[in-house]
Order: C-alpha cells, then sequence, then structure tokens
C-alpha cells in the first residue's frame, strides 16, 4: 500500500519571478518528485547529443539537432478520469502546483476536455488556449439521437433514459441558441485562439455556468466546445507534461458521458480518482473496465476527500481492503498503484492557507498524519505534514515514476538507435578514409548503383511487411468473426434454455465478460504477432543494409551492426471496455423484457441486439486498430529506410574526402580525439539503445 | 379503507451516503454500525416490539437471529432480517434499512425484491456529490405514487462548508428532483448524533427539519388509507404506548411526541363534526411465533356516518 510516504529529498530551490503565488515554503511548491527523474535522464541524454553534435560534420550535426530536439519536446500525458465530483480538476490544480488555474464549483463544472500542456511549446505562434467547437456532423450525431448513450438507451428499451436524453437535447440546443444566438450554428467546425490564457476565458469555454450567478458570459460557448488546449508555462516544472481534465461521468446530464470516454483514448496513463467516502462504485468499475485493457503500470488509482473522512488513520485502511476485494473479484488488471490524500490540503498548503481549513479538515489532517508520517511528525513543518498528507506528492512521484518507464525511456530509445545509426555510418567512413589512406580501399559502387541496390532493399522490405501483415490480418479476421458467431449462439442458446426452465417473467442477463476476454486475447494474439513481422523485416532489412555498407566499400568493420527501429506505442482498443448494452444493469433490461413475448421472438431479438451493440466493436478492432498498426510499422520501416538511404549515400559522397584532406582539416592528434570521441559517444547512446 | 398497519419507510441510496448514520439516528440506539465500505447485510426491517430477531430465508422460513451475528449472515440465502425492538421512532413507523445501491459486490436484486414492501422512501445521496446518473435511474424504476410520499436527504451537508456552495448545491439539487420527491432536507447526520441533549445543535444539523418532513409523510400515508373524498383528514395519530426505557430520551422521540401533539390537535373546526372518527392505534404485525401472523389494525371500528354534501365540497380535494 501506498500511503503518500514517499519522502523526497528536496534540492535547492530557486522561487521563479512574478508569479502570483503567495509566499510559501519554496520546498513544497517547487517539488515534484518524480518529474526530475524524467528531467535528470532527458538531460543526461541530450549532453550525449551535445557532445555528439560538436564533433560531428555540418550535415551530420543538422540531424543530431534534430534528434535533440524531439527528446526535448517529449511530452508524456496523462488523463484524469473518475465520476462527477470526485475532485478532478482540483487534483490537476494541486498537481501542478497552480490552485486556481483550472475554475472549480461545488456543482459539476467542467463539461470540455481541457489539454493543460505545460512548458510545451505551443505548435502554432503566439496561440496559447485553443478552443475546438464540435464540427456539424459530431453536432448533429449528439442532438439528433442523444450519441451513443441515446443509441444504448434505445437498444436496451430504456424508455425514460431516452425521454431524458430528448429533454437534455433541446434544453442544449434551446441554451447554445439564447447564449450564442439563432446562427450558433455557424460556429460549429470552427476554432477560437487566444494569445492568454485567463480565469474569465476559461469560464466562457469549459464551465457549466449559471444562468443566474450574474456572469451571463460564463459557460457562454461550453455547449458546443469540445475541447480546449492551454498552453501554460510554469517556472519550476521540470518537464514537458500535458494533463487532461475531463468531465466526470454519472452525471445526470448523461451526454457529457461520452467525451470523456473520448479523452481516454488520448493518453497513455490514466489517473481514476475515487471519492474516499464511497470508494468504488459499479460506476468506477465502469471506469476501470474502460482502461482495463491497459497494463497496469498505466493506472494510478487516487483516492481523493479522505480530509472528509473523521477518521482516516482506521477508515482508510478498511477503504483499501475493499478496494483490492473489489478489483479482485472483478477482474481488474492486478497490481494498480492506490494512493490516498486530498486535493483540498494540497491547495490549502499551495495558497498558504492551512490555518483557515475547517476544524474537522484540520482534525482528519492531523489524524492522518500521526498515521501516515509519524516518524516525521517533529522534524517536519505543518505545511510539510499536510502537503505530504495531501498524497500530491507521492502521486506525482509515482506518475513520474510511470512516465519515465513508459513514454520517456521509449522516445529515449527510439532517438538513441537513430543516434547511434549516425555515429555508425560516421565511424565506417573513417574506417573507409583509413584503408583508402592505406591503400587498401577498394570502391565497387557508384552512387547510381548504390541508389540502385537501395531502392530494391526498399522495395522487397515493404513488399515482405505488408504481405505478412496481410497474412496475419486475414488470420485475425477469420478467428474473430467464428468466435464472435460462436459467442451468439452460445447466448441465444443460453437464453432459450433460460426462457424454457424459468418462463418469461424472470429476467435474464447474460454476462459479456466472456466476449471481451475472447476479442481483447485474440487482439493481444495478433498485436504480439505484428510486432512480431515488423521486428523481423525491420531487422533483416538492418542486416541487408549493413551488408550494403560492406559491400559499397568493400570492407568488414568489426562489431558494426545497424540498430533496427522501434515502433512506437500503439493505444489500446478504447471501444473494447465501452458499455455495452449486456452490461446494463437490470434496471435498463426490464424495459426490454418486458415488452417480448414468445420464445422466438426474445432469441430473435435478442440475438439482433447483440450484434447491433457489438458490431461496432469488432469492426473498431478488425480495421481501425489493425489499420493503427498497419500504418505505424509502415511508417516506421519507411522512415527508417529512407534515413539509412541518406546515411548511405552521404557516407559513400564524404568518403571521396581523403584522409590527408582530413587530418589537414582536423589536425593529426584532433583526428585521434575524435576516434575516441566517436567511440565513448557510440557507447553511451548504447546504453540507451537497448 | 384505512392502512391497517404502520408505515414502512426505506432507507435507501448508494452505498456510503449515510444510510446506517441515519438509521442510528432516528432509532436513538445504534444497532447498525455505520461504515464507509459497503455494508453487505440484506435488507433489515425493524419493528417495535420486545427485542426479538429472525432472518427470513430466501426458502420463505423465518430462522431465529441472534443480533450478535448479524454481520455473518449469508447475503444468498436470506431476504431479509427483521429485528424487534423498543425504540421510539419504531412506534410511529416501520423502518427498512436496505443494501446500498451501486455497490459492485451487492446484487441490486438484494433490494429489488423488498422495494414493494416500503410505502417511501428516505434517499440518502451525499452533498460532495449529490444525486448522479446512478441514483436517479434506479429512483426511476420506483412506483410514481411513491414519489409523494418520500424524501431526498442532502447528507453531509456540513461538507460544503460557505452558505454561498450550500445554495447552490441546494438549488441544483431541487432543480433535478423536481417532482420526483416530496421534498429535499439538507441533513448533517453525524451532527445530529453528536447533538445529545443540546436542541440548538439538533435543529441546526438539519435533523428537526427531517423530522419535521417525517412525520408529514408518515402522516399523510396513515390518511391515504382513505380514498373517500369526504373523509375526515385528521384522525389522531396514536403511537404505540412507549417503552418507559426509551421515551422521550432522545431528541427523536422528544419531536414526534411534539408533532403528534400538534398533529392530533383540532385547530379550528368550522362545523361540529358528525363523523365519529375512531382514533388510530398504530400497531405492529408480528408474523413469528405462536400468535401466527396476526395482523393487528388500527382501533378504527367505528362507521362513518353518510356526510353532508355541502361539507364533502368545501373540504380541499385529496391526493389518491
Amino acid at each position: 500500500m501506498r500511503l503518500g510516504a514517499t519522502v523526497q529529498i528536496q534540492d535547492p530551490i530557486v522561487e521563479p519571478e512574478g508569479t502570483a503565488a503567495p509566499l510559501i515554503d519554496p520546498g513544497l511548491k517547487r517539488s515534484f518528485p518524480g518529474m526530475a527523474r524524467i528531467a535528470d535522464a532527458q538531460q543526461k541524454f541530450e549532453d550525449v547529443l551535445r557532445d555528439f553534435v560538436t564533433m560531428a560534420d555540418a550535415d551530420t550535426s543538422k540531424k543530431v539537432t534534430r534528434i535533440l530536439q524531439q527528446v526535448r519536446e517529449v511530452e508524456p500525458s496523462v488523463t484524469v478520469i473518475g465520476q462527477i465530483k470526485a475532485g478532478k480538476t482540483s487534483l490537476i490544480n494541486a498537481m501542478i502546483g497552480a490552485p486556481n488555474l483550472l475554475p472549480t464549483d461545488v456543482n459539476p463544472w467542467t463539461s470540455v476536455v481541457t489539454s493543460l500542456h505545460i512548458n510545451t511549446p505551443s505548435p502554432e505562434l503566439n496561440v496559447k488556449a485553443k478552443f475546438k467547437f464540435f464540427d456539424n456532423a459530431e453536432w448533429e450525431k449528439l442532438v439528433s439521437n442523444g450519441g451513443r448513450i441515446g443509441q444504448l438507451a434505445a437498444r436496451a428499451g430504456a424508455d425514460d433514459e431516452l425521454e431524458k436524453l430528448r429533454l437534455q437535447v433541446v434544453a442544449l440546443r434551446e441554451k447554445a441558441q439564447a447564449r450564442l444566438g439563432r446562427k450558433f450554428e455557424m460556429l460549429l467546425g470552427t476554432e477560437h485562439r487566444y494569445g492568454t490564457v485567463d480565469d474569465a476565458l476559461l469560464r466562457r469555454y469549459v464551465c457549466v455556468g449559471d444562468e443566474e450567478a450574474g456572469n451571463a458570459d460564463q459557460g457562454r460557448f461550453t455547449d458546443i466546445t469540445k475541447s480546449a488546449d492551454l498552453y501554460i508555462e510554469m517556472s519550476g516544472f521540470p518537464v514537458f507534461l500535458c494533463v487532461r481534465d475531463t468531465p466526470g461521468v454519472n452525471d445526470t446530464f448523461m451526454m457529457r458521458e461520452q467525451i470523456t470516454i473520448n479523452a481516454v483514448r488520448d493518453s497513455r496513463s490514466c489517473i481514476v480518482v475515487l471519492s474516499a467516502h464511497q470508494a468504488l462504485t459499479t460506476m468506477d468499475m465502469a471506469l476501470i473496465r474502460l482502461i482495463a485493457h491497459r497494463q497496469s503500470r498505466e493506472i494510478i488509482i487516487f483516492v481523493n476527500r479522505i480530509d472528509e473522512l473523521p477518521d482516516p488513520a482506521s477508515q482508510v485502511p478498511e477503504i483499501h481492503r475493499s478496494i483490492l476485494d473489489t478489483l479482485e473479484k472483478n477482474n481488474a488488471p492486478q497490481d494498480i498503484d492506490i494512493i490516498y490524500g486530498s486535493a483540498h490540503w494540497a491547495n490549502a498548503v499551495l495558497e498558504g492557507h492551512i490555518d483557515e481549513m475547517t476544524d474537522d479538515s484540520t482534525e482528519s489532517a492531523i489524524n492522518w498524519t500521526r498515521a501516515a508520517f509519524a516518524d516525521k511528525i517533529n522534524d517536519w513543518s505543518a505545511e510539510q505534514l499536510v502537503w505530504h498528507a495531501s498524497g500530491v506528492p507521492a502521486l506525482l512521484d509515482a506518475l513520474g515514476q510511470r512516465m519515465y518507464e513508459g513514454p520517456v525511456s521509449e522516445a529515449l530509445q527510439k532517438s538513441a538507435r537513430q543516434a547511434l545509426n549516425l555515429a555508425q555510418s560516421l565511424d565506417v567512413v573513417d574506417q573507409v578514409r583509413i584503408l583508402e589512406s592505406d591503400g587498401q580501399l577498394n570502391r565497387t559502387m557508384t552512387p547510381a548503383q548504390l541508389d540502385a541496390e537501395l531502392r530494391q532493399i526498399e522495395a522487397a522490405s515493404v513488399e515482405r511487411l505488408t504481405q505478412m501483415t496481410n497474412n496475419v490480418c486475414r488470420d485475425f479476421t477469420n478467428r474473430i468473426d467464428q468466435s464472435y458467431e460462436r459467442f451468439l449462439e452460445r447466448a441465444t442458446n443460453s437464453l432459450i434454455e433460460h426462457l424454457q426452465a424459468n418462463g418469461e417473467d424472470a429476467t435474464w442477463h447474460y454476462s459479456p465478460l466472456g466476449l471481451r476476454m475472447l476479442l481483447s486475447s485474440s487482439y493481444q494474439v495478433v498485436l504480439k504477432k505484428m510486432h512480431g513481422i515488423a521486428a523481423e523485416v525491420n531487422s533483416s532489412a538492418a542486416v541487408k543494409i549493413a551488408d550494403l555498407y560492406g559491400k559499397t566499400f568493400s570492407i568488414t568493420v568489426e562489431g558494426f551492426k545497424i540498430e533496427t527501429p522501434v515502433v512506437s506505442y500503439i493505444p489500446p482498443p478504447i471501444n473494447l471496455g465501452q458499455t455495452i448494452a449486456l452490461d446494463l444493469q437490470v434496471s435498463w433490461w426490464k424495459g426490454w423484457w418486458q415488452r417480448r413475448r414468445g420464445y422466438q421472438a426474445f432469441a430473435q431479438d435478442f440475438h439482433n441486439l447483440i450484434r447491433a451493440e457489438t458490431d461496432p466493436i469488432i469492426n473498431d478492432l478488425k480495421t481501425i486498430q489493425i489499420g493503427l498498426f498497419r500504418e505505424r510499422t509502415q511508417n516506421t520501416l519507411r522512415d527508417f529506410l529512407q534515413e539509412q538511404h541518406e546515411l548511405l549515400m552521404s557516407a559513400l559522397a564524404s568518403s571521396d574526402i581523403s584522409m590527408e584532406e582530413m587530418k589537414e582539416l582536423f589536425g593529426v592528434n584532433a583526428w585521434e580525439d575524435r576516434q575516441e570521441c566517436l567511440a565513448s559517444i557510440m557507447d553511451e547512446l548504447g546504453s540507451y539503445a537497448e | 379503507m384505512p392502512l391497517t398497519r404502520k408505515p414502512r419507510i426505506a432507507i435507501m441510496g448508494e452505498f456510503s451516503s449515510g444510510k446506517s448514520t441515519l438509521c442510528n439516528v432516528l432509532m436513538g440506539a445504534r444497532p447498525l454500525l455505520e461504515k464507509v465500505t459497503a455494508t453487505q447485510l440484506p435488507p433489515v426491517w425493524l419493528s417495535y416490539g420486545p427485542k426479538d430477531a429472525y432472518t427470513m430465508g430466501l426458502d420463505g422460513v423465518a430462522y431465529d437471529l441472534d443480533v450478535a451475528d448479524l454481520y455473518s449472515i449469508s447475503l444468498e440465502t436470506t431476504e431479509y432480517v427483521r429485528i424487534f425492538m423498543k425504540s421510539d421512532i419504531l412506534r410511529y413507523c416501520d423502518l427498512i434499512d436496505m443494501p446500498g445501491i451501486s455497490d459492485p459486490s451487492m446484487s441490486p436484486e438484494v433490494w429489488e425484491r423488498m422495494a414493494h414492501l416500503a410505502d417511501g422512501v428516505l434517499w440518502c445521496t451525499h452533498a460532495t456529490q449529490a444525486w448522479r446518473q446512478s441514483e436517479s435511474g434506479v429512483w426511476s424504476t420506483f412506483p410514481q405514487e411513491m414519489r409523494r410520499n418520500s424524501l431526498l436527504l442532502v447528507t453531509r451537508f456540513d461538507k460544503i462548508i460557505s452558505d454561498s456552495d450550500r445554495g447552490k448545491v441546494l438549488k441544483r439539487v431541487v432543480q433535478e428532483v423536481e417532482g420526483l420527491f416530496a421534498d429535499v432536507i439538507p441533513v448533517s447526520l453525524l451532527r445530529a448524533m453528536k447533538a445529545g441533549e443540546d436542541e440548538a445543535l439538533w435543529i441546526e444539523s438539519g435533523a428537526q427539519g427531517l423530522c419535521t418532513a417525517l412525520f408529514g409523510i408518515i402522516h399523510r400515508l396513515i390518511d391515504a388509507g382513505h380514498p373517500e373524498p369526504g373523509d375526515d383528514p385528521a384522525f389522531p395519530i396514536q403511537p404505540e404506548p412507549a417503552n418507559t426505557a426509551e421515551v422521550a430520551q432522545s431528541q427523536i422521540a422528544r419531536a414526534f411526541e411534539r408533532l403528534t401533539i400538534i398533529r392530533n390537535t383540532p385547530v379550528i373546526s368550522i362545523k361540529p363534526r358528525r363523523v365519529a372518527a375512531g382514533e388510530r392505534l398504530l400497531r405492529t404485525e408480528r408474523p413469528s411465533g405462536d400468535d401466527g401472523p396476526a395482523i393487528v389494525s388500527f382501533s378504527d371500528d367505528a362507521v362513518p356516518e353518510e356526510e353532508d354534501a355541502l361539507l364533502a365540497l368545501t373540504r380541499a380535494p385529496r391526493g389518491k
């Protein structure tokens, strides 16, 4: 159990200039434990690349600088999800050390997915805030049938829910019209950009708004806003980071739900925020199901609002046991990290207001601190204690660790391999020069011949990849279709058996767990095969190119090999976890059930219902997921071949410069230094490329 | 027909929304533990009477129960638990403490099969996350007639600090549940429990408001037993005689005594009543033991005389 008890040795801190934040113990505010580790790793890697730049020729330098840029711009991202009013927005404010950045309220307030880009430079000059509106098609889909939820309600026969949705849609349309004028539909599909981010601006686009609060501008564009991208500079925050805030699920305004579900796809890490007084409801389980096809390392559960527990010291362990129990019973991914804390406490510390907390809150904080940080009570200030009790440092630490192990390490590996290939080709050219100066070189190829050979390798590799992928996809499609038919048959048979045994009055439920597991395992199998194919084709292309180096210069260099490229991360299929009619609670099913008579009608309708509900998921797997994979592997291969093409051609060209000329350029000693330097850079890069 | 038994009030809501605390506040005793995590108990049906308890199995057989074993009851085989005790609130109505909804480890069937027994519901929703879709979805499946006999309690209201925030939350909830409940009552049950003898604290916690509203519902439920339009609306209510050990010890007892007196005191009668209305003694059905499933009704055996048509017209029409 992680109880927020991570203790960090804090670095000397430089308080940033010009921040409006009140003066608090700077050590608290500027300690982003796990994040610093990422910054550190990036820094070290950049140092190696910078050494490389200083010793390389102009052309290579340019390429290394590009890699350097790519490393610097790595932006790990995390999506924060949870039920309404779990405290997602407050938690995000606390995490980035800006207590009032995103607006919060006692009523559900966030209704747009807001991507907060910390320190990442905006792709557009002078644009710090960008609000995208729904396009016509999306808006139509939303207002014509209430989107996915409406479809679900219609299929399950949940008339009340449908009626409610219909009313919500009407209200939504009217509100949009009242706020934006009759021609508000002209705004659809466009976006608004701003050069600064401020509170009033955010309130116009991302908050629900409250018409009677006297501020008519609040929430003016919210209804039609699909996403917000904010670029914020936080001096002191050590890395680039993207945090996505989402509207809560389980809102009576059901249309916000789909917005959240879509946002989950965009981030690799997820923080599921629960509320301590009611940890892990069926709704939370549905959320966890949604992200269950990820690895457990990509999920962190943050149990917020422990400040509202009268006795956290004894209640937290009780909640913890119960959460573990529920997760296990529901086949959730194993070993999810669970952190307990309170965004309220963290923000009180950040604002320097801990003495203004209510008595209950203060008592809880004391109670919890005594239990979790007993050994620090005498060493730490009150602020430090409350800050750690808030769980936010532990959360940042855990998150940083995940990002370090995941996207950051992968990005470093990918860049290291690219840089290593650059270094290798420099090395080859150097070897060629040495041989040439010894009069041993025998150039066997003209640039034209080399170009032809390379093109041949390219064509053959791409062809091979395509063919192998096609085969695997065909198998996968067949396999999925077959098992899907079997599932349908089993479910329908089981329904008929139920009807024969119990008659029509008893409601019956068929768990979709089997289908999900089946689809999920088929997907895992095909994923593994695809990775295998990509690795095989890439490495055989690398071997052919390495041979070509030898052929071009008629040499063999000791230990020479071409690093194969890394296929970048493929997001898991989200639709697999999407709620389908079979997941619905009995209350929805009843409507469906009560409207049918006769076994035949039941069986036929049921069959159709499952088909209608699951077809999109199957199609999504077969086309979108597989298509994504196809595209990624093809692009990786093409980029790699392109890069090698350039390298080899330029190696051939630059090997025309003779050793004598080189020595004149660098001086004899410098030449030897260069050799040593290159060797050490290759060594260092090698450690990242593994 | 008059209601021939005590009204049954079910306590419902998501798990950890304060149902057990509410039960404890109402009972003035503490028979059920309250827990942050979901309480794994079948529905508990509390009635007035000498200490006694049994579990009703799904096999339709009642089994004796030692209340100390309450937490080892099997959910798979038990329909509900029935506990008799002499607690003030139970002199007026039966309480059914339902398991929480949205508990992933508890099938909704556990409370669904008991839901039809309730006349009214006290629905607890946690102030900081009040009235979510999962609650609204379940409540929409309940019979519409129940709505006017049910209250939405916004619990832990003290967790919302500022007055303006309280106003905002309440405003939203009231808007969203329009027509779904007789009333929305903000309440801090933990504070009510801690209030002890301090009446100011009791009132401040919202418990007093809750009592008044609950009494109103019990009152209405009993009256609703009279579908005839001419019936006198206000038969005196007479609870079961108090247990000398319990009576007037709790704030809840005092609140109810007071409300009973108000209710039973005729306000102004325009015309002398020609109907000899019987008074209503609320009794508990006791289906166990040698008494058999005896249902003791109100001592209301006086037959009302024909009422004058003019008089009937002057009375406000009563709901069905």
